[in-house]
């Protein structure tokens, strides 16, 4: 038996895609790569997706900024509605700018900013990584099919910072040309940081005469268990977690009318994911289509899950998935999944993937509306 | 309900049913775990050497909860992270080591630690639990943690017990608890719940 639907009634998002939704339709549909260098932060010649909007105040926090910014975008909640906030290093800046005292706790600082703007809100932080995001909505989830809540605002957030960028380029995960990502190509060498927010207002009621603007239909979460940055290049969890999650939406492959990947960009991420793909798929023909908005906006961290649903939403409503931003060849393999063109969604059903450090995985499945 | 558990600190072991272990350091404990092997549940501790003494705790805790259970399988197990100090000492370390190193890069052996995550993670590793893992930060009140428990097992069958941790940085507490009706008792921390348990169990 397939469990209740989710309903989103309201989605928000601002990325280095763009400040509003119709602005990222554009960046996507262009198959845009706009990054830059920070001038926040000695970033060494790193391009990063940045909110090109946010102007924090001298000494406010940059995070703090951005989720101000998506706060007031976002609808008036009652004491029945609860919060889901996924971060993975929350107010990081705040501890750049600590010359002395105590040890800021970043993570709390941004979870008290979200408590002070919804006081009558229980709030919950989600941190799984990079998974944060959609860990963090199958949380929701669940609270609301546990009628914890009336209705669920979930909302994924990280900035680009020297903290986070230093100790990825310490790992090696960074692209080498510094300046351009390339998720699923041959030529991919690495990531490029970003930066967003992303919300979504979720309930278990379809929304009266206003309808909503879409659905969740399952979620799913696991561990690789085998190793605490590296991907299990086989795919085997992934993959068995996708093929549960389409079990427990009564869906089968064929069902889906494409897929949000994961897709960072690094060797090992996308060669995993790829790989997982080919096991749900095989022995399937036409293989639905497969994007990585990182191509557009940078890895996100823990907002990306948050901004694939917001923006896999309006992909929906237009009934394609666009161009796969910096694909120039696709690597072996890929080329059955991705392309440099906007291509049609065979039905308006997307799978959306997470993966994070410690072998964390997530997947999820939406539904569009008409 | 609860079935096994552990607290432990830098020197002791308290097992919700098994002895307690005392010893020099988290060194010593995996000394003591490895040389005892027949006593205890089988666990990686490959990461064992370059992790922080909060990673330490959850995988030497991971153990010695799993092997506090009367039969242990990981099969179908989850993992929760709550409260505690989350990554703020990781972070901590890791800005000082970037800071001191001449800013040019950070080292990854601190960086990876940052995450709250990590250290739930690590434990994860540790046992081969395969079930959802993650960190989460709710108000200080073991109802609101029991909420995640309860939603976590209705919405998956598969999942049949969940491994609850709290840790901090010198101490950590980890329970087992499974399907069977039974909600934990009402605190603030999980070392409170521990110990109503054990006062509970003792004739």
């Amino acid at each position: 038996m397939t469990a209740a639907l989710v309903h989103i009634h309201h989605a928000e998002a601002i990325s280095a895609a763009g400040d509003d939704l119709a602005a990222a339709r554009a960046t996507f549909a262009a198959g845009a790569q706009p990054f830059v260098v920070p001038t926040h932060f000695a970033a060494r010649g790193v391009h990063h997706g940045l909110c090109a909007a946010l102007q924090p105040s001298p000494g406010e926090s940059r995070a703090i900024a951005l989720l101000k910014r998506l706060l007031s975008r976002l609808p008036a909640l009652g004491d029945d509605d609860a919060i889901y906030l996924a971060t993975t290093v929350g107010a990081i800046d705040c501890l750049e700018q600590n010359a002395s005292g105590p040890t800021p706790d970043c993570i709390g600082i941004l979870l008290d900013a979200v408590l002070r703007h919804f006081p009558r809100c229980s709030v919950t932080l989600v941190a799984a990584a990079c998974a944060s995001g959609q860990s963090a909505t199958a949380a929701a989830m669940r609270a609301l099919r546990g009628g914890r809540c009336r209705r669920a605002l979930v909302i994924g957030i990280d900035i680009c910072s020297e903290f986070v960028t230093s100790g990825f380029v310490s790992l090696g995960a960074v692209s080498r040309t510094l300046t351009v990502t390339r998720p699923y190509d041959a030529q991919r060498d690495g990531l490029l940081l970003g930066e967003g927010a992303g919300a979504l207002l979720l309930g278990l009621d379809a929304g009266g005469a206003g309808g909503t603007i879409g659905a969740l239909l399952a979620a799913g979460e696991s561990c690789d268990a085998a190793h605490i940055t590296a991907p299990n290049l086989a795919g085997e969890q992934l993959a068995a977690l996708i093929t549960q999650t389409l079990g427990r939406a009564g869906l089968r492959p064929e069902q889906l009318g494409g897929i949000i990947g994961h897709g960072t960009g690094t060797i090992h991420n996308d060669q995993s994911e790829l790989a997982a793909l080919d096991l749900v798929f095989a022995g399937q023909g036409a293989c639905p289509p497969l994007l990585s908005i990182k191509g557009n906006t940078g890895h996100t961290l823990a907002a990306t899950g948050v901004l694939q649903i917001v923006y896999g939403l309006d992909f929906l409503r237009q009934g394609q998935l666009p161009p796969q931003a910096g694909l120039l060849q696709p690597a072996a393999g890929a080329e059955r999944w991705v392309a440099a063109q906007a291509r049609p969604l065979r039905c308006p059903r997307l799978l959306s993937l997470n993966v994070g450090f410690g072998g964390l995985n997530s997947a999820l499945i939406l539904e569009g509306r008409a | 309900m609860i079935t096994a558990g552990v607290c432990l600190t830098l020197q002791q072991a308290v097992c919700l049913r098994r002895e307690t272990l005392a010893y020099d350091g988290l060194g010593e404990l995996k000394k003591l775990i490895v040389a005892a092997a027949d006593r205890f549940v089988p666990g990686d501790l490959e990461d064992f050497r370059r992790a922080c003494d909060m990673v330490r705790l959850a995988q030497l805790g991971a153990i010695l909860a799993a092997s506090d259970r009367r039969t242990w399988s990981p099969a179908g197990t989850a993992l929760i992270g709550w409260n505690g100090c989350g990554c703020t000492p990781a972070n901590q370390a890791y800005w000082d080591d970037y800071q001191q190193h001449g800013r040019e890069t950070g080292r990854g052996m601190f960086f990876v630690p940052t995450l709250p995550s990590i250290p739930v993670c690590e434990a994860a590793i540790t046992l081969h639990l395969q079930g959802p893992v993650c960190y989460i930060r709710t108000p200080p009140q073991t109802r609101k943690l029991q909420e995640h428990l309860d939603d976590l097992f209705s919405d998956d069958a598969t999942i049949r017990q969940i491994m609850l941790a709290e840790i901090h940085v010198d101490h950590a507490c980890l329970l087992l608890c499974d399907r069977q009706p039974g909600p934990l008792p009402d605190h603030n921390d999980l070392t409170a719940v521990f110990w109503q348990a054990k006062k509970d169990l003792t004739p």
